[in-house]
């Protein structure tokens, strides 16, 4: 009787913390994550004062986090695992958007910027505006407003519309905006695609975007290491945007390969439809290269082995034609891929 | 009359170079080998400083063209990976377009101290 009232009572005083201590639920990320047998899995999320959605995914000791709309996706997996003294990860971004010119402002309403959202995804604020301010704006180098306005490419229609709202299309439609991490952020990367409508008529939408993914690893170089010890250092660094079918990439830059002796600032501009678009970041040795292009696609990737702990770019800019019965539907592809210093 | 007294050594041929040479008088030497290293250095700048050099030569398909034709990618026959350039041709060539059997020339194109460019150049089509 005595044992039986004592075994009671160690069952009541375990019960509390065995329900306290189970697994938790499934995450179930309002981002969803589209291939969850491939390793990452969800592990938080945060909704912001603006309305984004921030999910965290997590393979080992890689950790991804995205922001995006509810209902958008992620595709994420681990790549160059079977290359010795290579790591990486191969990450997908999708969402659409509403194609309907009374919603175009959508975003630049929510009050979202790149800067934010980088910041957000855990950019200090001091290097995100220094690397991405240029992301908020269609041409920074030049006054692209009045010069879209004089555009006769912009019918009635859209310049009612920017009118009527605070907003004109030289802020964003949309963006796409993610981080990676590895071991704690022994190697860093972040990186967005940047949207901007530049003229529509009815269902007949044309785009200028921009994307640029910037990246680092900490783990400086030795100049003497055993095999297997040597730091990880970036080998590449890559970014593209994508459409869905209908839809058509007709010009892009880079368009070629661009060999570096030295790290330098570059610039890429063009006028496509009437508007202009620029974008400028850091480019190191090796190259900037065109990466991940068909004609619904385009991008732009950084190769080498970087010399020192400074941040390496991919940049990038391209021009869309979206004609009636195309859906608004876009993906930012990229990846990141490290490697053993020396080998 | 030991071994070594009798046996004929072989000239090597690097010999028979050195005993011409040392014949020559001190200022044709001289000449001849400042002549040489100005050759050599002239050489070594010439290429480094050319504005264009053609490195390889595909042959493939057009897989993707821009609106106006300038820029393009070409899948290479065998399987290579994609190569997207800038695409110089004659003026009266026809604009390329996907599916285009195609012939390039891969140069890189100097700019500044900083960089090159790569450029291609349209040998043939189909």
């Amino acid at each position: 009787m005595r044992a039986g009232r004592v075994f009671v009572l160690i069952v009541i005083a375990f019960v509390p913390a065995a329900v306290a201590g189970a697994a938790a639920p499934p995450l179930k990320p309002q981002i969803k994550l589209l291939n969850p047998g491939d390793g990452f899995v969800p592990v938080a999320e945060v909704v912001t004062p603006e309305g984004a959605v921030i999910d965290t995914f997590r393979s080992g000791d890689v950790t991804i986090k995205v922001i995006g709309s509810p209902g958008s996706s992620v595709r994420a997996q681990r790549v160059a695992a079977d290359h010795p003294g290579r790591a990486g990860v191969a990450i997908e971004l999708a969402a659409s958007g509403p194609k309907h010119l009374a919603k175009a402002d959508a975003y630049a309403r929510s009050g979202r910027t790149v800067v934010g959202d980088l910041v957000a995804l855990g950019m200090p604020e001091d290097e995100a505006r220094l690397q991405f301010g240029d992301m908020e704006a269609l041409d920074p180098e030049a006054a692209s407003e009045n010069r879209l306005l004089a555009s006769t490419s912009v019918d009635a229609e859209t310049l009612a519309v920017m009118a009527g709202t605070t907003t004109s299309s030289t802020k964003p439609w949309a963006t796409q905006c993610a981080s990676v991490s590895y071991q704690n952020g022994l190697i860093e990367g972040y990186g967005c695609s940047t949207l901007y409508l530049v003229a529509a008529s009815n269902g007949d939408w044309w785009f200028n975007n921009k994307y640029k993914f910037s990246a680092r690893s900490k783990d400086g170089t030795n100049w003497f290491c055993f095999p297997g010890t040597c730091p990880w250092r970036l080998f590449q660094v890559a970014w593209s945007l994508g459409w869905s079918t209908n839809n058509v990439v007709y010009d892009w830059d880079p368009s070629a390969t661009l060999s570096q002796k030295e790290c330098s600032t570059i610039s890429i501009g063009a006028t496509y439809h009437g508007a202009g678009i620029s974008i400028s970041g850091t480019v190191c040795p090796e190259i900037l290269q065109p990466w991940n292009l068909s004609p619904r696609r385009s991008g732009a990737e950084w190769q080498g082995i970087e010399k020192s702990t400074a941040w390496e770019a991919a940049i990038g800019i391209q021009a869309v034609h979206s004609p009636p019965g195309a859906k608004a539907s876009y993906s930012s592809p990229f990846s990141l891929i490290w490697a053993r210093w020396n080998t | 009359m030991d071994a070594t007294a009798t046996t004929r050594r072989r000239r090597r041929p690097s010999d028979a170079i050195a005993g011409a040479v040392r014949d020559w008088p001190m200022p044709l030497l001289l000449a001849a080998a400042l002549g040489f290293a100005l050759g050599w250095a002239a050489s070594l700048a010439w290429s480094g400083r050319a504005p264009l050099t053609l490195t390889e030569h595909l042959v493939g398909t057009v897989s993707v063209v821009n609106e106006d034709g300038a820029k393009f990618c070409i899948e290479p026959d065998g399987g290579s990976r994609q190569r997207c350039g800038v695409a110089y041709q004659r003026r009266d060539a026809p604009s390329l377009r996907v599916g285009d059997r195609v012939t390039v020339g891969v140069g890189r194109l100097r700019f500044g101290d900083a960089g090159e460019e790569e450029i291609m150049v349209i040998e043939a089509m189909e």
